[in-house]
């Protein structure tokens, strides 16, 4: 069966096994699901199937990642050196762990999938989890899908930029972070 | 002592970040020139075929079938391939780009086109 002429079931399916990692392109399939769009219905549809695909994907990785906490994390403290880092990287990411769910769906693109993972691995609060990931989501599905339904056909010429722009966003404030701590030590 | 060392470190982190910033604004910046590129050339109302345009862009401008600009490209038309540059389709497949952006300016206003 050609996906591609079942347009809606391929959307879904792409939304699905993202969230796991699986690189099938899945910011150039919903930018071109959104220069597909010719009414605004259209447009909520597309948002509303895609939102709804990358979230039950989004829930499956954390279940799939928690199924195997214990053999995974079994493994990992067999080395006293881990024990204390895992740990402390635990205690950070239940701290922090929702500023990277909620970024990691529209801003920091390519670290869902690992992020589903270890919110997973370290039993990371459920309810947390969903709610940063779904509201990040239906950011990154809305923004991205408008894009194409703005900029139609032209929208692979902006592609490139697109993908980058955030980390650039990122990178600057990365850089005000450095600048103050070294202004702490001078 | 200890501070000294976090100076050396943060002034570290602080050039690698900031040579990245640059060389990412730069590309950003690259990024956005060629699209207003794009975007101009559009508007012009120029009907020749570049190598940047999509199969989609050629058939909605150029009204040129789908299957005819897949014939000169020797490749299946799918979802991606519909999307992505001729420059790049010709990239992954070995074409020669030249030729092929000729071959598909040849076949503009051609009768069954």
């Amino acid at each position: 069966m050609d996906l591609a002429s079942n347009l809606p079931l391929f959307y879904v399916i792409i939304a699905l096994l993202s969230p796991f990692g699986i690189p099938l392109g899945a910011t150039f399939v919903i930018i071109a699901a959104g220069s597909l769009s010719v009414t605004f219905e259209n447009y909520f549809f597309i948002v509303s199937l895609i939102f709804f695909g990358l979230i039950v994907g989004d829930i499956a990785a954390y279940f799939t990642a928690s199924h195997f906490e214990k053999a995974f994390t079994e493994k990992l403290l067999q080395y006293k050196k881990i024990e204390n880092k895992y740990e402390s990287g635990k205690a950070l990411f239940n701290k922090y762990g929702v500023w990277g769910i909620f970024l990691s769906r529209f801003v920091l693109l390519g670290l869902g999938a690992p992020l589903n993972y270890i919110s997973g691995f370290t039993k990371y609060s459920f309810r947390k989890f969903l709610t940063y990931s779904a509201s990040g989501e239906l950011l990154y599905v809305s923004i991205y899908a408008y894009i194409g339904f703005v900029f139609k056909d032209s929208w692979v010429s902006l592609f490139d930029m697109i993908i980058e722009f955030p980390y650039v966003i990122l990178l600057i404030l990365l850089a005000v972070f450095a600048f103050y701590q070294l202004k702490r030590y001078l | 002592m200890k501070d000294k060392r976090k100076v050396i470190f943060w002034s570290l982190l602080l050039i690698i970040i900031v040579l990245l910033t640059i060389l990412f604004t730069a590309r950003t910046i690259q990024n956005y020139e060629t699209w207003k590129q794009h975007k101009d050339y559009l508007k012009s109302g120029n009907k020749t075929i570049e190598d940047w345009m999509t199969v989609n862009l050629i058939v909605n401008r150029n009204n040129i079938p789908k299957e005819l600009i897949y014939n000169e490209l020797g490749i299946n038309s799918s979802f991606t391939n519909d999307r992505k540059h001729i420059s790049k389709l010709c990239q992954e497949n070995n074409l020669n780009c030249t030729q092929i952006v000729a071959r598909l300016n040849s076949l503009e206003g051609k009768p069954g086109t």
